[in-house]
């Protein structure tokens, strides 16, 4: 435990400014790689605090989890060791857009996190508010605090999240606050600006969270968990007994009533807020007007602890005032006497361009600086997280003179969220999809740590444990691949293919042509005839997806050759953009602008054309 | 960023009635103002844009009365500012214009750069090029109705629109991936087989344009295939009304392909005379015999051309047989000797009786081409037209893809269809420019109702 600061040694190699999903990956990153780093935070309550809905994971967001996991950070493990319960999304609908999800216990995530945090070397944690960024001839030198301390670093993160100026907006009342009432930082924007960052205003909200006694669950559908999967992290293989459900219910004509008659009120339709919001999570105002002919919108009720008496009510996030809250809130069957104990908000705040970023996510315009998470435009703890770790290790390569680490699209959820985010910028936060990666069908949850675990060994965040077990895991993959092959005669496969309502086969044929079969699941195989027996559930996800996804792997690894010949074309760096005739005017500006690092990366910035690209392609030959 | 004011004369070379003298460019304005007096005393920048102004221009020593008309940026041809000056037609006057305007600053303008810089400002977006240049070029009145439906856009209004409703499909599956506990509204397999199956079809007919789109550009092309002095040269002069290939008695005497074009009702055909098929010890004759038989196999329609005036041999019968499934058409020739030719020679034919040397028959023949090349439906119709190769090889990439899609449709999962699909999305976005797949997040978000 060294995080009391000792005033006469305030010298860092990194100082990471702020401490939530980004911040504490980005100071874990930088820690564990042998670097003093100082955590700059202004509440300590607020590490890994959960201001919003109390899971991790869901669609592409489970993706990030596990592969935020392989690299070596932390969200994974320690989701599962505070998880209330867990679920497989998209069972039926592949193996590329599966993921999980995990409710919470919000509680127990920040203290374990918190915990964790301390019990690491190199770590010193300041609880102050960061005021301003010092640079000198373009490379960062120090942080100045409210307290008066100047700290200096050879690189910084700043991971500041939605705490710059935040304004709490409930109807006509706003506070200069973060979320859940934790103080703003009010400082650090004019520091920004004048290190040359442009600033934008966006916004999200949250919904209000109810007494939980005072709410009738029969009204509501209970959703449970599933107790067969594993968890996020590559490191655990248990199963989580005894779930905590959620609920299931829905807005009715009543509820939109009563919000079509306040519309005026709102400060969103009202003018009063000005920032943008995310498509993503939309407010039930939002969706009211929107999709007009909806007659009822779902909400869920989710834990927001073990322990607690209060629940996260999904689906209503809200800023109209609060007694239209309490109007519309009561308007739900089974809310009738519900008891609102935190009223529901929206949250403004500045974040920067992320357009000013490098790939490494450094500032383009002074060296040693990297910012992450929600101040980068993007909403979500797993796309924050992921920017985190991605900043944490960059500022650790930059200031041992490593090469960086740039994630490609065809590696990761990481690299397409990064590179959508510095290549296209985004006008509201930016959540993860599985519909932006490209080449999913190669980047599933389940083969996270073969993809990307090599790479956090050779940055050095990947312990000696993790590396023993993706090479087990590997070992046991090329077993179970060989045993498929195993042939199986027809009088022995016949009866359970007729049992499934398949079609018998005459000559003998192999386990592996029997499951390529669609309705054929290895699993049943294994149940029936005992093959892989011996193997972990992660193996035989494997080997079926491998099998039954052969062709369209090997379409998909196509595709990304094709792709890879833009994707390694550099750009020399002091390209003219605005000099290249036969480029369209508008694509010359947004290329000089972003200055992509290669022909990929061109072809992707929106006010590129194809034919554009196929200009500079020629351009290049030259 | 095109700082340079360009100038040129815009009408071709040679005496017509009016001539047009173009100007582009921030200066344009400013450089025609010295030239031109409106009589409405208006300085060109004062004109109403899109508005033609009648004057007095002075160029030199030269000065001529003259319409000028003024296209205001952004919403002119290059998206620069334009003046016109429509003169009175014939060399001199023009030019003593244009050098003018280049004594005042204009650069006269190179090969292409009204396009180039329409191109560049976003006027016009690769199709319209490519439908501009067809334009310019085009031989035939009815290639130029296809050019103009290219630059104006129809093709790409068309394959968006193909693009659109794919997007919308690909949105709905998407949504259901990425927001699985909503109650999104299923877009299973049903419907998905809908969407493909109605694609694959417009598709198809698009594509099946193709060939005749070309042709039409290109021209149609016609080989005359025969044993040999039955009459083929003559036949290819009589058609093309002129003495061009020659013709003698000697069997044997064209030994090599010789092509001519021509056009019949606004139709361009490529006519191929070729070396007579037969059997010969000649060396350089059985090479022009080889060629003959390739051009046969390319060719869109062919002549069979036989000689009335003797009975089929079996030189005649095995260039018969090779006509099975051959769009052909049956010329009997020497009709002005006699008629010595069985009659029992294929039905499914049609078959013109002429005489290459009295030029009887050689009308009908004509209009028989014509209406073998299927152009006239095409041309009449509102349909569209594919001539572009790019446009043909990224639809009929995007064709197959759809096709995938819909054969594993019952045995794959929803996110390998999808994979087709999307790429085929992707070759549609080849031409319209819209690759992006922010577009397709855009349209999840528009169309559903969607998060927390």
């Amino acid at each position: 435990m060294n995080n009391i600061i000792n005033m006469k040694n305030l010298e860092f190699d990194v100082i990471v400014i702020g401490g939530g999903h980004a911040g504490v990956e980005a100071s874990f990153a930088s820690a564990n790689l042998g670097n003093r780093t100082a955590m700059v935070v202004l509440d300590r309550r607020t590490i890994s605090y959960m201001a919003c809905n109390p899971s991790i994971g869901g669609t592409a967001k489970g993706h990030l989890v596990r592969e935020i996991d392989a690299l070596g950070g932390q969200m994974g493990i320690n989701a599962d060791k505070t998880m209330l319960q867990i679920k497989m999304l998209n069972r039926g609908k592949g193996a590329a857009v599966q993921s999980l999800r995990a409710q919470s216990d919000k509680d127990k995530y920040h203290e374990t996190m918190e915990e964790t945090l301390e019990n690491l070397p190199n770590i010193t944690i300041i609880e102050d508010e960061a005021t301003e960024v010092i640079q000198d001839n373009g490379v960062v030198t120090h942080v100045i605090t409210k307290n008066g301390l100047k700290l200096s670093a050879k690189a910084v993160v700043l991971a500041c999240g939605v705490y710059l100026d935040s304004k709490i907006i409930t109807g006509d009342e706003v506070h200069n606050q973060g979320p859940s009432g934790f103080a703003s930082a009010n400082s650090l924007t004019k520091s920004l600006l004048k290190l040359g960052f442009n600033i934008r205003r966006f916004k999200t909200g949250t919904p209000a969270r109810v007494r939980k006694d005072s709410i009738d669950y029969s009204k509501f559908e209970p959703a449970l968990g599933e107790t067969d999967i594993l968890p996020f992290s590559f490191m655990h293989d248990f199963y989580l007994e005894n779930q905590m459900p959620c609920y299931l219910g829905y807005t009715n004509e009543k509820t939109h009533d009563i919000i079509r008659e306040n519309l005026h009120r709102s400060p969103l339709f009202g003018g009063v807020i000005k920032g943008v919001g995310p498509r993503y999570c939309p407010s039930i105002e939002d969706k009211v007007v929107r999709f007009a002919d909806r007659d009822r919108h779902q909400i869920f009720l989710e834990p927001e602890t073990a322990t607690s008496n209060e629940i996260y009510v999904q689906g209503m996030s809200s800023s109209l005032p609060k007694d239209v809250q309490e109007a519309m809130y009561h308007s739900i069957i089974g809310f009738e006497n519900v008891e609102i104990l935190k009223y529901a908000y929206a949250i403004e705040y500045d974040s920067i361009d992320p357009t000013d970023l490098y790939l490494t996510l450094q500032f383009k315009k002074v060296k040693g600086l990297y910012t992450a998470g929600q101040l980068n435009g993007s909403s979500g703890y797993e796309e924050a997280a992921a920017q985190g770790l991605l900043a944490g290790i960059n500022a650790s390569q930059y200031i041992n003179n490593k090469q960086e680490l740039i994630l490609t699209r065809d590696s990761s959820y990481i690299g397409v969220l990064i590179d959508d985010l510095v290549t296209k910028g985004t006008n509201e936060p930016y959540r993860m999809m599985t519909a932006r990666a490209e080449h999913r069908l190669n980047l599933r949850q389940d083969n996270a740590d073969i993809r990307l675990t090599p790479i956090g060994k050779d940055i050095g965040l990947v312990s000696n444990e993790r590396w023993d077990r993706l090479q087990a895991s590997l070992v046991e993959l090329e077993l179970a691949k060989k045993q498929i092959k195993k042939g199986v005669s027809s009088p022995l496969i016949n009866p359970f293919l007729v049992s499934i309502g398949q079609s018998p086969i005459t000559d003998g044929s192999t386990f592996e042509n029997i499951l390529k079969r669609p309705g054929v699941t290895l699993v049943d195989l294994v149940k029936t005839f005992g093959i892989l027996e011996e193997f972990s559930s992660l193996t035989i996800q494997r080997v079926e997806t491998l099998i039954k996804y052969q062709g369209y792997l090997a379409k998909e690894t196509l595709e990304i050759e094709k792709a890879k010949k833009l994707e390694t074309r550099t750009l020399p760096a002091d390209i003219d953009y605005l000099a290249i005739g036969g480029i369209r005017i508008e694509a010359r500006q947004k290329l000089d602008k972003i200055r992509p690092s290669n022909l990929g990366q061109a072809s992707r910035i929106s006010g590129v054309s194809p034919a554009d690209v196929t200009v500079l392609m020629l351009y290049l030959k030259r | 960023m095109n700082d340079k004011t360009i100038v040129a004369i815009s009408t071709p070379n040679g005496l017509g009635s009016v001539g047009i003298l173009r100007l582009s460019g921030e200066k344009s304005c400013e450089i025609s103002n010295t030239l031109f007096a409106s009589f409405a005393k208006l300085a060109v920048t004062d004109f109403e844009p899109n508005k033609l102004y009648l004057g007095k221009m002075t160029a030199g020593i030269v000065s001529d009365k003259c319409l000028v008309v003024y296209f205001k940026a952004p919403r002119s041809f290059t998206g620069e500012d334009v003046v016109e000056f429509q003169c009175h037609g014939g060399r001199v006057v023009l030019e003593a214009l244009l050098k003018s305007a280049v004594k005042l600053g204009a650069r006269p303008a190179l090969n292409g750069e009204f396009s180039r810089r329409a191109y560049l400002n976003g006027k016009m977006d690769l199709s319209n090029v490519e439908g501009m240049a067809d334009l310019i070029n085009a031989e035939s009145e009815a290639s130029s109705k296809l050019a103009f439906s290219l630059f104006s856009g129809g093709i790409t209004h068309k394959i968006t629109s193909l693009q659109e409703e794919l997007e919308t499909a690909i949105a709905y599956v998407e949504a259901a991936f990425d927001y699985p506990e909503e109650d999104v509204p299923a877009m299973d397999v049903p419907e998905v087989r809908i969407v493909l199956e109605k694609q694959i079809s417009a598709l198809s007919a698009l594509i099946d344009t193709y060939k005749t789109g070309k042709n039409i550009k290109e021209g149609i092309s016609v080989a005359i295939l025969g044993k040999p002095n039955v009459g083929k040269s003559s036949l290819l002069n009589a058609i093309l009304g002129e003495e061009r290939a020659i013709v003698t008695d000697i069997a044997g005497t064209t030994r090599d392909v010789l092509s001519c074009r021509y056009s019949y009702r606004s139709v361009n055909f490529e006519l191929f005379d070729t070396a007579g098929i037969r059997a010969s010890s000649d060396k350089i004759e059985m090479i022009g015999v080889d060629r003959a038989r390739k051009i046969f196999d390319l060719a869109d329609v062919v002549i069979a051309t036989f000689d009335s005036s003797r009975p089929l041999d079996n030189e005649d019968k095995e260039i018969l047989e090779k006509l099975q499934g051959k769009n052909c058409i049956i010329a009997i020739n020497k009709a002005d000797i006699s008629s010595k030719i069985s009659l029992n020679l294929p039905t499914e034919y049609p078959i013109i009786t002429l005489s290459a040397k009295t030029q009887d028959g050689i009308i009908d023949l004509k209009e028989k081409l014509y209406e073998l090349s299927n152009v006239e439906k095409l041309i009449s119709s509102e349909s569209l037209v594919l001539t572009n190769e790019r446009h043909f090889v990224s639809l009929s990439e995007a064709l197959e893809h759809l096709k995938t899609a819909l054969e594993i449709l019952p045995i794959m999962p929803a996110d390998c269809i999808i994979l087709d699909i999307r790429q085929a999305w992707e070759k549609y976005g080849e031409l319209t420019g819209t690759t992006a797949s922010e577009h397709i997040v855009d349209t999840i978000f528009m169309k559903l109702c969607l998060g927390k």
